[in-house]
């Protein structure tokens, strides 16, 4: 290599690592952070998709939790993050007040931040803790169609007329503001829809409701005083769930039935019976009397859903 | 060496650059988020997905293969409310969540049910109060399955007829009973009767197994449970009275009478073809079993014996002296080998005076062995104490000589 041509190569070099001030992270974006106070959102500001892409792609479908109120997929934080029931016949409280948890917590505008306890971002929780409450249907009038529910807002704690602490189930779903409410943003002009209606519609009619999630009942596990399930051919099923440790309370249950998820069954099941009858009597009277009915020979067979 | 360690170099490369490039995290349970949309009409979570099964024993059965899951295990006749996601709203289920377990006869009682434009009729006699007349011979076990848990209500009972569910029977009965007729001015007297220690015999009828397999009526035969009973009745071992074969029951009233002769209607040759298949015959045990005796086809313009007044499910439970007795029952009874009506013979009277009241008055177990063993004897007339074993055992003694 001639000294001219080492000369030139050195120039261009330097020249290169003269403009390259920048030093190329490994992780791109790892220094742009989410801004928790940004959104009405409580817990929602992170994208839980980014991670669980997959699973936002499973509810795409139209199918419950997925906008069947008519507004929308219902938000991970929904269902992964509990929250508290002002009703106390909204949820079945003796069984589930203790998957009521305490998240991590920042709300708009930072008013209002906590940290988690049992859990940081979210937890799995039972769907019963939404489907085990006493009522169902409608309950607004069929004309009733703003997408915001501010009334609710209004009523729950801390709230004194500042919109954005317009929240409810214990300071976690922002209920809008209507257009109508001289607190909201941009009165008199257009409703802020709230989180609300992606769960409970506005209960307008057929399209755009019921107001109550409806109760998984007869397993007797709901609030509803009738809910007994002393028929259900499943009970036994979903009591096991509960027992099982693999997913919180009934979820095997209801997921092996409610889901398209693969599941495979295996049941033992009893192809005959031994039936004991012994011919009693007395002076004047002789009649069969069946002392027992007791199940054996049991078989082994595999059903697989989902295939 | 060199081409090994580049390998390992290339593959760390590898994984390493998978590694960085995947941000994704995978469900441990695909599509558990996945819900099954359940606004349609009618229900729209497969029952089959998870009993495959079922649907194959169904597939097999005489009875309801024309039925749905739902129509049986979602029955609203019960007043149960299920759960249902039809339309917009939601209906909670309150008994039941998805289905429920259904007794026979929530759709077999009462007068029956129209289901899905099918008609399912009252299973007679269990449909009526208290499950009818205590002359149903199978009463007991339809009542007293209440008391297990085995199945609901009284389901135990009609599987184990209905359908192909294997029931290993145990039954229970003296081993033998002792008696001795007494014959004096005032007519025949019974005295002296003990039972012998408790003795089991098993009945295994079986099947393959499957409870949802149900069979049809002319598949359901009595002795698959009975076996003991028919091998009472069917033995070859003669008798004094030359019957060959006769001890549950006794065809052959008179000694001079061929097995061809008049008496032919509780004959048990006549389920065989080397008997006169064609002239003679019933077609099976079964048809035996309950035409010539615990099921017979009555004439409703004679009189007859008062326990065929009630209405029964699958057989009377009698014995030989409901018929024959003192009362003349004309032509009340279709002979099925003779092919006409008939009349029981031997009513009993003059010289036999009271003896059918006293047999009935003893437990109906003992009543028919009263009559078999006078018969086998040699119809004696007389007093002699008695010692007959019960099924499946047929033996007979008279004053201790084996008869």
């Amino acid at each position: 290599m001639s000294v001219r041509n080492f000369l030139l190569i050195l120039a261009i070099a330097s020249v290169i690592s003269f403009m390259m001030a920048q030093t190329a992270s490994i992780f791109a974006g790892q220094h742009v952070w989410y801004n928790l106070s940004s959104g009405n959102d409580v817990g929602g500001q992170i994208p839980c998709e980014k991670c669980h892409a997959d699973v936002a792609e499973e509810m795409s479908p139209f199918a419950p939790h997925t906008g069947e109120t008519g507004y929308g997929r219902m938000e991970c934080e929904f269902c992964h993050r509990t929250f508290w029931f002002e009703e106390a016949d909204d949820v079945n409280q003796t069984i589930y007040n203790r998957y009521f948890y305490t998240y991590a917590q920042v709300n708009y505008e930072s008013i209002g931040v906590q940290p988690g306890k049992e859990a940081h971002a979210a937890s799995t929780i039972p769907c019963m803790y939404c489907h085990s409450g006493a009522e169902w249907g409608w309950y607004h009038s069929y004309t009733f169609t703003s997408k915001a529910c501010n009334c609710h807002g209004t009523a729950d704690t801390g709230s004194t007329g500042d919109w954005r602490e317009y929240y409810y189930h214990g300071d976690r779903f922002f209920t809008g503001c209507a257009k109508d409410d001289p607190n909201c943003p941009v009165p008199a002009t257009q409703d802020v829809p709230g989180e609300c209606i992606k769960c409970h519609g506005t209960g307008d009619g057929s399209t755009h409701g019921p107001i109550y999630i409806p109760p998984a009942g007869g397993f007797g596990l709901t609030t509803n005083a009738s809910d007994t399930g002393r028929n259900a051919s499943h009970l036994s099923f979903v009591l096991s769930a509960i027992e099982n440790e693999m997913m919180e309370d009934a979820n095997e249950a209801c997921i092996a039935c409610h889901t398209k998820m693969r599941v495979e069954i295996w049941f033992n099941v009893t192809t005959e019976a031994k039936i004991t009858v012994n011919n009693s009597y007395n002076r004047s009277y002789s009649y069969w009397d069946v002392e027992a009915i007791t199940p054996s020979n049991y078989t082994t067979y595999k059903e697989v859903k989902g295939e | 060496m060199r081409q090994t360690i580049a390998l390992a170099l290339i593959f760390v490369g590898i994984a390493s650059l998978i590694l960085f490039t995947s941000t994704d995290v995978f469900t441990l349970f695909a599509r558990q988020h996945t819900f099954v949309n359940i606004s349609f009409a009618g229900n729209d979570i497969s029952c089959v997905d998870c009993h495959h099964r079922i649907q194959n024993e169904l597939n097999n059965s005489a009875f309801h293969n024309d039925l749905s899951c739902e129509d049986c295990h979602r029955f609203t006749g019960t007043g149960i409310t299920f759960a249902s996601g039809d339309g917009a709203s939601a209906t909670p289920g309150k008994e039941a969540h998805a289905a429920y377990t259904p007794r026979c006869l929530d759709c077999h009682g009462g007068s029956g049910t129209w289901i899905n434009g099918k008609f399912a009729p009252p299973a007679p006699a269990f449909n009526e109060t208290d499950y009818g007349s205590d002359v149903s011979a199978h009463k007991p076990l339809v009542k007293q399955s209440l008391a297990f848990n085995l199945s609901v209500g009284e389901n135990e009972a009609c599987l184990a007829c209905h359908t192909n569910y294997s029931i290993n029977f145990e039954f229970k009965r003296p081993r033998y009973f002792v008696f001795t007729w007494n014959k004096s001015s005032g007519g025949f007297t019974l005295s002296n009767i003990n039972y012998g220690d408790t003795n089991s015999t098993n009945v295994l009828k079986f099947g393959s197994g499957w409870k949802h397999e149900f069979k049809a009526l002319n598949q359901i035969r009595c002795e698959d449970c009975h076996s003991d009973i028919w091998q009472a009745a069917n033995h070859p071992e003669p008798n004094n009275n030359r019957s060959t074969k006769a001890s549950h029951v006794c065809w052959k009233w008179n000694k001079g009478s061929s097995h061809q002769g008049n008496d032919p209607m509780h004959n048990v040759t006549y389920v065989y073809s080397e008997y006169g298949i064609g002239i003679y015959h019933y077609d099976n045990i079964t048809e035996y079993c309950t035409l010539s005796c615990h099921k017979p086809r009555v004439n409703p313009s004679a009189t007859i014996p008062d326990v065929f007044k009630e209405t029964t499910h699958a057989a009377y439970r009698v014995s030989c002296y409901h018929c024959h007795n003192n009362t003349d029952y004309t032509n009340a009874f279709w002979n099925k080998p003779k092919n006409s009506w008939d009349t029981p013979r031997f009513t009993h009277s003059g010289g036999h005076d009271t003896i059918d009241d006293e047999a009935l008055s003893q437990p109906l177990f003992l009543q028919a062995e009263t009559c078999i063993s006078c018969k086998r004897s040699g119809d004696r007339w007389g007093d002699g104490t008695y010692k007959t074993y019960t099924e499946p055992n047929n033996t007979m003694y008279y004053d201790s000589s084996q008869i």
